[in-house]
């Protein structure tokens, strides 16, 4: 006990004597207060962290240390804020003191007196009389009931809390941290070089048109939305749908018709000494380079009514014809394959009849011949071929119409007649026309040859997605093998015994969104066959041959009746034969 | 600010307690034990209330008052009620007199003029005649044929009830009721009371009891009470616990929600407040504490609070009601 609180005070106001015992009482009580709430928010603190470290424990992870700090943190602001909202005021120390003491309500009243100023006769004894009373007591006597239950379980819980923070993690989630430490670092690879394949592509890209179909910025974008991830499966995720959009974009460049064509003419175009280079390098889809070879074609001379220069021009002309020829023809002929096929031919006509008009549109709404732009939208459009077919056919017609016109012109000069200004300037329109035909038919390849390199490097991008994903599967299986331990096996020798812990992926069920994704059983376009199916036809004869034959071998037949059977079917046979025979 | 001096106010207060001690002391001399009842009665007439005291028949509840009237230095009259006594018996009433011819009304003061009135068994009166006293005890005058007569200073009524005897009783309405500053329960005395009861009056001589207070000492007390500062804390205590006996009220308890009818008027607030500041000065302070209000709340509020029908039924007891209605609210 402090001897100098209990001294007579030498204050001549018995008031500031009653406040200062006040001042002492709610010192002491604000003092027990701030120990109540340090073993209450200890303990608090104690039972969350057990229950965190329980959680983490039984998991297999190991208690992260900052768990503790940020708890202990917590508990003390919250203590500190506790114990500042609870506080003890004056009133209320002079209320307790008033209880505890047995003091009647002196100091209240004496405080209260003194704050509302109100002084002489009864108030100044009151105040004498509360000063004599607080001189009595002494705040120090107020007892502290120290919390052991709670300061016990406080110490407790604390104890076994960072006990089992000592606790390292399983091998289980040492192999799973492994994982997304490598699947974190896989992702940071695998999108960094993603970027820089990108940044390649664009700086690589110089054609404008090419660039329109590739659309770097896009690819760009979608490159950029991938994240960093330790999360394997979500790594896969987004490496799935970065292919997915690049095979969206790609798909809209897919003009398989076209080149199907293209391989026909040439086919044509190697039949012959002059155009197997132009054939050589459509065969192998060289089509920009087959497009500058078909502008060096174009004929040089200029018009001249001069015999020999026309005799040359004709020359050059018959040549482009003949080239023009080779390739309509092989046009039309894929035409007709197409309009022999049978029913499901018919269908494929009415798609192809789409698509022509469809182009033809196009082919009015663009300058004649000009590249239509392929956007990466996702539609599929594989190329119709009609248009190029149509090209071809202009091509053809053209150089038909021009070596026409010379045929005529050179015809009337050898016979001395007069030429008609009127043939001249016909024959001149005619060459335009040539002209501009011929320049479509390069802008078409030219066009079919940025497809492809757009598709390619579409394609390269594809496959550098892939590698991630399958890179992703790789680390999930090389760090989680799955099995069980080298003795630690069962009886069980079923192969569908697994640990649940352990998820290499596996056990994964994969799970499809319907109408999302690419199809696996997409039609491509096929080579249309030339023959009538007789598959149908064939199991029909064996069938009515095993009927017959049945019937001839059977004894409680008679002769004549088996007889007139075998004359039906030969007919039939024989009639079939004939119908079969293709007509003159 | 008090106008008074700290010494002034102290030498007051030494007064009062030294008087009160001698009153108390000089009716202790023939009353045995009831020590709280003599000291609420006291504390009743110090405040300058009347007081109603209930017991069964012969536990010295008439003796107590005369034993008080006779330690003051008063003037004492005794009304014995019967169910045939009329009002004119109490207040008094105009008498024809022949004065030197002349045929005159002179009002003949009742026996109600007096400084301590007995008003012993009071419920056996009617109604009527127990409505007399209700101008007595609130206003302190009689009205009689138009003219108002000032009763003398100070006045306090001491009425006695008899609690088991229903028959031929007239029960006192609750606006006499809460006339009464006290009701005060008379109990039977405890053994060794009983051998001094029987001491002190088996013999041929009773103790002699002498005034030792006028009634102008009883007036300064009541004034100098008035003076006794209640903190603002207290005075709310204080409201609180009378209000809280009306069954409308937050703070009241399930006994008061359950069983209480009515709860006690303002005037019951003013006769606990008057009550405790007597009883602060007795206890030595100067001031109102909240423990003076539970104290003085039972005798002040007992005949204020009037059960209900269920209440009545259960067989609560307003004592109980009260009690509840402290303890809750301190």
């Amino acid at each position: 006990m402090d001897n100098s609180q209990r001294q007579p005070s030498t204050d001549p106001n018995p008031r500031n004597q009653v406040e200062s015992f006040v001042g002492r009482v709610s010192q002491r009580l604000n003092r027990h207060r701030l120990w109540l709430a340090f073993w209450w928010c200890t303990a608090s603190a104690g039972v969350v962290m057990l229950g965190v470290a329980l959680v983490y424990v039984w998991q297999g992870f190991q208690v992260p240390a900052t768990i503790y700090s940020s708890v202990f943190g917590a508990s003390a602001v919250s203590a500190i804020v506790g114990w500042f909202l609870s506080r003890v005021g004056t009133d209320r120390s002079a209320q307790y003191a008033d209880r505890f003491f047995g003091l009647k309500d002196t100091v209240r009243s004496c405080l209260n007196f003194a704050r509302q100023g109100k002084t002489g006769g009864f108030y100044d004894l009151q105040a004498e009389q509360a000063k004599q009373r607080v001189e009595e007591e002494d705040a120090a006597s107020i007892p502290f009931k120290f919390p052991y239950r709670i300061a016990g379980l406080a110490i407790l819980t604390v104890a076994i809390a960072i006990s089992l923070g000592f606790k390292g993690p399983s091998p289980e989630v040492i192999a799973l941290q492994k994982q997304r430490e490598s699947t974190l670092q896989m992702t940071a690879k695998a999108n960094q070089q993603l970027k820089e394949l990108i940044e390649e592509l664009e700086s690589s890209i110089d054609d404008e048109q090419l660039k329109k179909m590739v659309d770097p910025k896009e690819l760009k974008k979608w490159v950029d939305e991938l994240k960093n991830t330790d999360d394997h499966k979500e790594a896969l995720r987004q490496y799935a749908r970065l292919e997915l959009k690049l095979n969206r974009a790609s798909e809209a460049l897919e003009q398989r018709k076209d080149e199907k064509l293209m391989e026909r003419v040439a086919e044509e175009l190697k039949k012959e000494n002059e155009t197997k280079k132009l054939g050589d390098q459509l065969k192998q889809k060289k089509y920009k380079e087959a497009s500058e070879k078909l502008r060096s074609m174009k004929p040089r001379s200029k018009q001249d009514v001069d015999l020999k220069k026309l005799s040359e021009r004709r020359k050059e002309i018959a040549k482009l014809k003949a080239l023009a020829n080779r390739m309509a023809n092989a046009a039309r002929s894929t035409q007709t394959n197409k309009s022999n096929s049978g029913k499901s031919g018919s269908e494929k006509n009415d798609n192809a009849a789409k698509n022509q008009s469809a182009s033809a549109n196009s082919k009015s709404q663009g300058s004649k011949g000009a590249p239509s732009d392929s956007s990466m939208d996702g539609q599929a459009s594989e190329g119709s071929g009609s248009e190029l077919s149509e090209l071809l056919e202009d091509f053809e017609m053209s150089t038909a119409e021009l070596d026409r016109r010379l045929k005529e012109i050179e015809q009337m000069r050898q016979n001395d007649l007069d030429i008609d200004p009127e043939d001249l300037q016909e024959c001149e329109i005619c060459e335009q026309e040539l002209d501009e035909d011929l320049e479509d038919l390069a802008k078409k390849w030219m066009e079919m040859a940025r497809k492809r390199s757009a598709q390619e490097k579409l394609k390269m991008i594809g496959r550098k997605a892939a590698d991630a994903q399958g890179l992703g599967v790789a680390i999930a299986q090389a760090n989680a093998k799955g099995g069980k331990k080298a003795g630690t096996g069962s009886v069980n020798s079923g192969r569908d015994e697994k640990d649940d812990r352990i998820d290499n992926g596996q056990y994964t069920k994969l799970k499809g969104i319907k109408g999302e994704g690419p199809s696996l059983t997409k039609i491509e376009s096929a080579d249309d066959g030339t023959g009538v199916s007789s598959r149908q036809h064939k199991a029909q004869q064996r069938e009515f041959k095993r009927q017959y034959e049945s019937f001839v071998n059977r004894e409680d037949i008679p002769e004549d009746l088996k007889a007139g059977v075998k004359n039906y079917f030969t007919n039939i046979h024989s009639s079939d034969d004939e119908s079969t025979e293709p007509k003159q | 600010m008090s106008t008074a001096t700290p010494a002034d106010t102290q030498h007051q207060v030494a007064e009062f307690v030294q008087t009160f001690n001698r009153i108390r002391d000089e009716v202790a001399k023939f009353i045995v034990g009831q020590e709280q009842i003599i000291e609420d009665v006291l504390i009743a007439i110090v405040c300058g209330g009347h007081v109603l005291l209930e017991g069964v028949p012969g536990l010295g509840k008439t003796a107590l008052v005369n034993t008080v009237s006779r330690a003051l230095d008063l003037k004492f009259k005794r009304i014995q009620f019967t169910p045939d006594l009329l009002p004119a018996d109490i207040v008094g009433t105009q008498i024809l007199l022949d004065r030197e011819g002349r045929k005159e009304l002179e009002f003949q003061p009742g026996p109600v003029f007096c400084n301590i009135l007995l008003a012993d068994e009071i419920n056996r009166a009617t109604p009527k005649t127990q409505s007399a006293l209700l101008e007595t005890m609130q206003e302190k005058s009689v009205t009689v044929a138009g003219h108002t007569h000032q009763l003398d200073q100070p006045f306090f009524t001491l009425a006695t009830q008899n609690p088991i005897e229903q028959d031929g009783t007239f029960p006192l309405p609750e606006a006499q009721l809460d006339r009464f500053f006290f009701k005060l329960f008379v109990e039977l005395p405890s053994h060794d009371e009983f051998s001094e009861i029987l001491n002190r009056t088996g013999g041929n001589t009773s103790p002699e009891i002498s005034p030792v207070a006028s009634g102008q000492d009883i007036v300064t007390m009541g004034q100098l009470l008035r003076g006794v500062p209640i903190d603002e804390q207290v005075q709310k205590h204080l409201v609180k616990v009378v209000r809280a006996t009306h069954p409308d009220d937050e703070n009241a308890p399930d006994e008061v929600k359950r069983f209480v009818r009515y709860g006690s008027s303002p005037r019951g607030a003013q006769a606990v407040l008057a009550a405790a500041r007597a009883n602060a000065l007795l206890d030595g302070r100067f001031h109102v504490a909240s423990e003076d209000v539970d104290r003085m709340a039972l005798p002040a509020l007992r005949h204020r609070v009037m059960l209900s029908f269920e209440g009545e039924a259960e067989g609560m007891k307003t004592d109980s009601v009260i009690e509840s209605v402290v303890k809750r609210n301190s």
